[in-house]
């Protein structure tokens, strides 16, 4: 099995403006890295969660997710948008998005993404290394040991 | 302080639109509202988000609720909301 999250799935200013550009450039990257069996089924389902509720955080913070039966396994997006991007959070616009994407079995990996990675979002230090790093090496380098306590 | 405890009735949990529902709530009341899952009791601040995400509280997890300045009716229109399919609505 591979890590949830690797070098190729770390996006830093890509050229969008909108939240659904964003989501389908996150969407290309998994589906770049084997990741993804039918994007249009993923992109259905990310955009049906952001229907319910838009997945903005306070703190610019955006957590697009979904279940999808097409997803291969579970992965981890991550962006990061100096303009930053409307995730409808009431305190702006987000400039470090994580989109969790998990096959539609597996509910309890789903949660327990989305809860470790809202515990190291609560530090400011954790937000400030990311928005810090200068390549995806080291991105992927701090949400593993933070996240993950991986090495 | 006031406590009392609640089980949550949200299919899904605290999270997405139960927790987004649930700070919302919080929030309104102006008053400082923390909870936590019971045998963590690692108290959060309700009216955030990100905060209640973190307690990874799914479906049928037991939470206690407390607050030094809500009243005791504040604190149980929060259990009922928690014990209520918050999805559903």
């Amino acid at each position: 099995m591979n890590e949830i999250l690797e070098d190729s799935l770390v996006l830093l200013d890509p050229p969008v403006s909108t939240k659904n550009e964003l989501i389908e450039a996150m969407v290309n990257a998994l589906e770049v890295a084997g990741r993804v069996s039918d994007r249009q089924q993923l992109l259905k389902d990310l955009a049906a969660r952001e229907e319910i509720m838009a997945t903005g955080l306070e703190g610019g913070i955006g957590l697009p997710h979904a279940r999808s039966a097409g997803v291969k396994e579970a992965s981890i997006a991550f962006a990061r948008v100096g303009a930053g991007v409307d995730f409808g959070s009431a305190d702006g616009k987000a400039d470090l998005i994580f989109m969790i994407a998990v096959p539609a079995t597996s509910e309890a990996d789903h949660m327990k993404i989305i809860a470790s990675l809202a515990r190291r979002l609560i530090h400011d230090s954790f937000k400030s290394s990311l928005r810090m790093a200068t390549n995806p090496d080291e991105i992927v380098a701090v949400i593993s040991k933070e996240v993950f306590n991986k090495k | 302080m006031l406590m009392k405890t609640a089980t949550v009735g949200s299919r899904i949990g605290l999270h997405a639109r139960p927790a987004t529902l649930l700070a919302e709530r919080v929030q309104d009341k102006g008053v400082e509202i923390e909870i936590a899952k019971v045998g963590d009791d690692d108290f959060v601040d309700a009216s955030s988000i990100l905060m209640i995400l973190s307690l990874g509280v799914t479906h049928g997890d037991t939470v206690t609720i407390r607050s030094s300045d809500a009243t005791i009716e504040q604190i149980e229109e929060i259990a009922t909301l928690i014990e209520s399919d918050l999805d559903a609505e």
